[in-house]
């Protein structure tokens, strides 16, 4: 048996039934770089990124048992991922905004044209200044391309609650983002006035 | 969105997890494996020894 050939979810039956470590590694070849991605895009460090893939595969491992075909396989590894991540760069403080209910029903909010319009690197800058929590939603609905049913199987809330907690991510997203190109368009005004000054 | 003027898809970073990751995960599995074979069949065993020492007591009495 090609074991290339199967699929994410025969790999996962197989491995429960037989406990032969061949399918868990090619689950794990097709997936490692992809987590251990993900985990540095949250840490920034390479020895604490090998430590959460570890963990995280380990974690993997041991609820296997409880995955359902109901969800697809990559979905559910990633949600573990993301979870894992938030619980390990959690920061203690809570959200310091007036929390708003997240069950009513929150209007869809398909215009990403916004989010097309950032800049990469001063993207980056701004992702490294939101909460985890935040930048992981943003990271299913927009790197993985997550649909707001998958987002909210995989973290367990409604999708009314999916739906606010992304506009509100994005909302920080644009105020922290907008702060930064401010900041550095005061720089360069400063610095090109001196030298104007100067002339 | 396309993923051309998606500015998220260009932020992944770079990088590959090293081998002796996968290495350490597999070893670790197997012990988990073999450890949960041992207390299986050492309280397997022991269940059976104590139903089966009183079944002999019943017996003798």
């Amino acid at each position: 048996m090609n074991v290339k050939k199967l699929t994410d979810e025969q790999l996962v039956a197989l491995f429960i039934e037989t406990q032969k470590n061949l399918y868990f590694e090619q689950l794990y070849d097709r997936y490692s770089d992809k987590v251990y991605r993900k985990c540095l895009s949250f840490v920034k460090d390479d020895a604490k990124a090998e430590d959460f893939t570890h963990d995280i595969f380990l974690k993997l491992v041991l609820n296997l048992g409880s995955y359902k075909e109901t969800a697809k396989f990559s979905t559910w590894l990633y949600s573990i991922t993301y979870n894992y991540c938030i619980d390990q760069t959690r920061v203690s403080k809570k959200y310091s905004e007036v929390g708003l209910d997240e069950n009513f029903d929150v209007p869809d909010d398909d215009d990403d044209s916004e989010i097309a319009e950032l800049e990469a690197q001063q993207l980056n800058k701004a992702m490294k200044l939101i909460l985890p929590e935040e930048k992981s939603i943003l990271m299913m609905k927009y790197q993985d391309d997550l649909s707001i049913k998958e987002i909210s199987d995989s973290l367990d809330i409604s999708e009314s609650a999916v739906k606010m907690r992304l506009l509100r991510a994005k909302e920080k997203l644009r105020k922290v983002y907008l702060e930064g190109v401010l900041f550095w368009g005061v720089i360069i005004a400063k610095v090109a006035s001196l030298f104007f000054w100067n002339e | 969105m396309s993923e051309k003027e998606n500015p998220f898809k260009l932020l992944e970073p770079d990088g590959q997890v090293p081998e002796h990751i996968k290495k350490a995960l597999v070893s670790e599995i197997d012990s988990i494996r073999n450890v949960s074979a041992i207390v299986e069949l050492f309280v397997g065993n022991f269940i059976g020894a104590i139903v089966a020492s009183f079944s002999n007591e019943d017996k003798n009495s």
